[in-house]
């Protein structure tokens, strides 16, 4: 399998990013595709068809959207254990999701920093990013999670029970900016460190450094 | 069938995976069978490993990561020394999966 120099992340359908011309270079890439970015391999679309690069579909997204029908032209099936193996060999890794996008330089061990800032419209969006954490932890990276503003949204309601193992069994710190949220630090679940990303952190919060590898869901 | 007026209980209903479609239909002896039916025999370790699944499902609403069984197995002393090779013996079969079946909870599902 060839190493990947540049890594996309794609998990929304309705965003086309300019990635294509930006690997324009590059020795090899890898597209990976999660949650609903999985449909650009179901489609026309551009971004799913890529010639020159190595496109792989999430099989659980995909699963739950297409059922047992074969991705379209040369994306495989793959797992976000792949994913995670092949961006640690990456230098680096752009992410295109509901929250935004992210492109960030890496390297071998760096810190991975799984970036939540959308509030789930549904179950599906709540449980793929939940998912995605899981992965990491369950291939036990060095890696945080932030939930930003509307992002918090994950961790209340449905959404706190799955959330809550990672605080329970230590599987990867939870970390909340609640600044642009309109709800408050006593809606999170007990363990998950409130504090502002990229300033200074105030005396009694957490201290969140900028410096990791962002994967901006 | 029938005995004296009593009637055997209907067959709790399976998912399309095999696994129990209510978790509430679970019962001691439904895994029992089951796992006779499915030719394994349920030692201590297999018991404590399908209440454990089941337990952090009940709480989180999916199954425990493979890790996380391990971590627990270690500390409950069940297993002292355990590691993805003991879950691997238990249940040879992507262990974790093959637990939730008899653990009366759905099949994990996602690719983890």
């Amino acid at each position: 399998m060839p190493v990947p120099h540049y890594i996309a992340l794609v998990r929304d359908f309705r965003v086309e990013p300019a990635w294509p011309t930006q690997t324009a270079g590059a020795e090899t890439s890898l597209l990976f595709l999660h949650a609903d970015g999985v449909l650009h391999a179901a489609s026309e679309s551009a971004i799913g068809h890529l010639g020159d690069v190595e496109i792989v579909v999430c099989e659980t997204s995909w699963r739950r959207r297409m059922g047992s029908a074969a991705p379209a032209g040369h994306a495989r099936r793959g797992t976000l254990v792949e994913f995670f193996d092949r961006l640690d060999r990456a230098a680096c890794v752009h992410c295109v999701g509901l929250g935004g996008t992210s492109a960030t330089r890496h390297s071998p061990g760096m810190r991975l920093c799984i970036e939540i800032g959308f509030a789930p419209a549904d179950d599906c969006q709540r449980r793929e990013a939940l998912e995605f954490a899981l992965a990491a932890a369950a291939l036990e990276l060095d890696a945080e999670v932030r939930f930003t503003g509307p992002g918090c949204e994950h961790l209340t309601a449905t959404g706190a029970r799955g959330w809550q193992q990672f605080l329970d069994h230590d599987l990867l710190p939870l970390m909340a900016d609640v600044a642009e949220w309109r709800g408050g630090p006593d809606r999170l679940p007990a363990g998950v460190k409130i504090g502002r990303f990229d300033t200074p952190a105030s005396p009694g919060s957490a201290v969140l450094p900028a410096d990791r590898t962002i994967l901006r869901l | 069938m029938e005995t004296a007026g009593f009637v055997d209980p209907p067959e709790p209903r399976l998912d399309n995976d095999g696994h129990l479609a209510d978790a509430a239909d679970w019962t001691r002896d439904w895994a029992e069978q089951t796992a006779r039916r499915d030719g394994v025999e349920l030692t201590d370790l297999h018991w404590w490993l399908i209440g454990f699944v089941r337990d952090h499902y009940l709480a989180y609403g999916m199954p425990p990561l493979m890790r996380v069984a391990i971590k627990a197995m270690r500390e409950a002393g069940v297993a002292e020394a355990a590691s993805s090779r003991t879950l691997y013996r238990l249940f040879p079969d992507r262990p974790i999966r093959q637990a939730c079946r008899y653990a009366g909870v759905p099949a994990p599902e996602s690719c983890i």
